[in-house]
């Protein structure tokens, strides 16, 4: 906690998106279990390994705590490969993390607990678990980034809306203030900045029919029926750069809606299963972003579990 | 300042004019102020609402006159008025500040200002019953006119500000009727994001001759108007010749019918206005549209044609 992530000496930082790894203790429901799990620790390991990154970003569902006997076993079972190397690491919560017994501030107690954990508490009376902020610096010590993670939360709280629930708010609110905070600090200028969540906003189905994309669109966006305004309050500050999200296994495509590059990470664990048959449409892998300070844009691909960097498909909107 | 009352049989009537876009009070203008007359003689409303686009400012030789002249009919009425700003209302010669001021002096008018909350005129209203105890509530906000973020085109939103004074509201007017949320309506020019959603996803009444011109950004009040839980219908203006209605997540998002002649609009598609009749204790509204022709539209038809899937 509260230790100073800086940008490298030639200037990059660099961070790698895990997304859905979605661990679950050996042998829960499904004896294929171990054998996922491990082939999604390799996934990590591998790209690990080839990108050497200064930060690691858990995208949300790191646990599928409703079929886990023990989901903060299963938590810390996702972040060792991170935690074993002592990589800076963070997560942000899905709606798969508190569908067990755990709540999901005791999750993010949880990840308090590690080591190598650079998450915060939460702030007090925000809605909502695992809503915090990393500034990254450069060489000298000063502020040259901001790196924003909010709780997307699980499932609406209104029975009239249904379906996934949305960034509140308070926490919207949250986010502004701290940006103006930040902003202030540094002489008026906003901080490039990144953000982090689990589901998508409804601006992501928007950027994919709107703008040219790049990647893999291969089901729907599964954002929340209600559009609480978070991109607005992004496009309104001007600081974040780009979006970060999991939750839609099969789409790992980004694209830029007034000026905010809104990417899909890559799943980590797997792609997709038809009537239980598990058909991955592309190889599992993560997202890397690299910064460089004193920029305000970023670098962005995707490394695949074989160790290469996937190539993805350019897509045109129809109209 | 007159104060808003249910009728004795409980009902409470609000004619809604929209985008009278007045200019110099030439032929065009007097034909809208035709259209009012008539309105008003046929529906005698207990309030009577602009929801923007009152004047068209850029073709104003004297903005402020021109607004004096359009609401000249709402104050020489006796009834109790209101009004939100449009786009066209502040473009060239003329600040909405200044627009404020001449608004806020005019006879028999109800328009408030919230200071320190983003645009100008944003305010709210209560209508009381018997005992003159608030029974309902009306949200008016300014929409604004155009983005001025350098990424984003086209039409501004309801900042975030002003959503946040719209729940302090509605939370104040909630614990005043003992923690249950006041039956509420809210008035604006610009139509939500969510206008174009109800039309594709649910069964809507009314035309729709042009796209929905929305801002291009999302900020989040029907968000804040569905969890608050008291207003049931939205009323806008802004594409003239829209004037369907739908409900989505509880709410009916209603477009007026266009009052003014000094603008765009389409052969066949007469001018006229929205009528909304409230009932004491009832989360719920009728409402229809009173024509030029002094007929009346129900508003059956709509997008259900389409809709079988």
């Amino acid at each position: 906690m509260s230790r100073k992530l800086s940008f490298r000496d030639d200037g990059t930082f660099v961070i790698v998106q895990f997304s859905d790894v979605e661990f679950i203790a050996d042998g829960d429901h499904d004896p294929d279990t171990p054998d996922i799990n491990a082939e999604t620790r390799r996934t990590m390991e591998t790209v690990i390994a080839v990108e050497r990154p200064d930060l690691i970003v858990f995208a949300g569902d790191v646990t599928a705590s409703a079929r886990g006997n023990d989901p903060l076993a299963s938590f810390r079972q996702a972040v060792a490969p991170a935690e074993e190397r002592g990589i800076p690491w963070a997560a942000v919560f899905g709606n798969h993390d508190s569908e067990g017994a755990v709540a999901r501030s005791r999750m993010h107690e949880e990840q308090l607990a590690h080591q190598h954990n650079v998450a915060e508490a939460d702030p007090p009376d925000l809605s909502g678990a695992g809503n915090f902020s990393i500034t990254l610096v450069d060489r000298s010590g000063s502020p040259a980034a901001e790196l924003y993670f909010l709780d997307s939360g699980d499932y609406s709280a209104l029975p009239s809306i249904g379906g996934y629930d949305w960034i509140r708010r308070d926490r919207i609110r949250w986010y502004t203030e701290l940006s103006r905070a930040r902003a202030e600090a540094n002489g008026g200028v906003s901080l490039p900045s990144l953000a982090f969540f689990h589901i998508p906003f409804p601006e992501y189905r928007e950027v994919w029919e709107q703008q040219i994309c790049e990647g893999h669109c291969y089901e729907g966006v599964s954002a929340p029926r209600i559009n609480s305004g978070m991109f607005a309050a992004m496009a309104e500050r001007g600081d974040i750069m780009g979006a970060f999200v999991g939750h839609d296994h099969a789409n790992d495509y980004s694209g830029t809606l007034h000026g905010i590059r809104l990417c899909y990470g890559r799943s980590t664990r797997y792609v997709s299963y038809v009537d239980g048959v598990r058909q991955d449409r592309f190889p599992t892998g993560a997202r890397v972003i690299r910064l460089k300070a004193g920029e305000r844009s970023f670098e962005t691909w995707i490394r695949q579990n074989d160790g290469s960097v996937a190539e993805l498909p350019v897509h045109h909107p129809e109209r | 300042m007159p104060s808003l009352r249910f009728r004795e049989d409980g009902t409470f009537t609000i004619v809604q004019f929209t985008d009278l876009h007045w200019k110099n009070g030439d032929e065009k203008d007097l034909q809208t102020r035709s259209l009012m007359e008539l309105v008003l003689k046929e529906e005698a409303p207990d309030l009577i609402v602009f929801t923007g686009d009152l004047i068209y400012s850029e073709n104003c030789e004297d903005p402020k006159q021109s607004l004096r002249e359009v609401v000249r009919t709402a104050e020489e009425s006796g009834i109790p008025w209101a009004a939100v700003f449009g786009n066209h209302d502040s473009e060239v010669t003329i600040t909405r500040s200044e627009l404020l001021d001449a608004l806020l002096t005019s006879k028999n008018g109800l328009s408030g200002h919230t200071p320190n909350v983003s645009g100008y005129g944003n305010y709210a209203l209560t209508i009381g019953d018997n005992d003159g105890k608030a029974a309902a509530a009306l949200y008016f906000l300014d929409s604004g006119d155009y983005s001025d973020l350098p990424n984003v085109d086209g039409y501004a939103w309801i900042k975030r500000d002003q959503i946040e004074w719209y729940e302090a509201e509605s939370q104040r007017l909630e614990k005043m009727n003992g923690g249950t949320p006041l039956p509420s309506l809210a008035f604006f020019h610009i139509p939500l994001r969510e206008y174009a959603d109800v039309w594709e996803r649910k069964p809507c009444f009314g035309h729709k001759h042009e796209n929905v011109c929305s801002s291009q950004i999302n900020s989040g009040f029907f968000e804040a108007m569905v969890k608050r839980g008291d207003v049931v219908g939205t009323f806008v203006g802004h594409d003239h010749i829209n004037d369907y209605w739908g409900e989505l997540f509880g709410i009916r998002l209603c477009y007026g019918r266009a009052s003014g002649y000094n603008t765009y609009g389409k052969e066949g598609f007469n001018h006229g206005a929205r009528v909304i009749r409230l009932t004491k204790g009832e989360r719920q509204f009728e409402s229809w549209l009173r024509l030029d022709d002094g007929s009346i539209d129900r508003q059956t038809g709509g997008n259900q044609e389409r809709k079988g899937d």
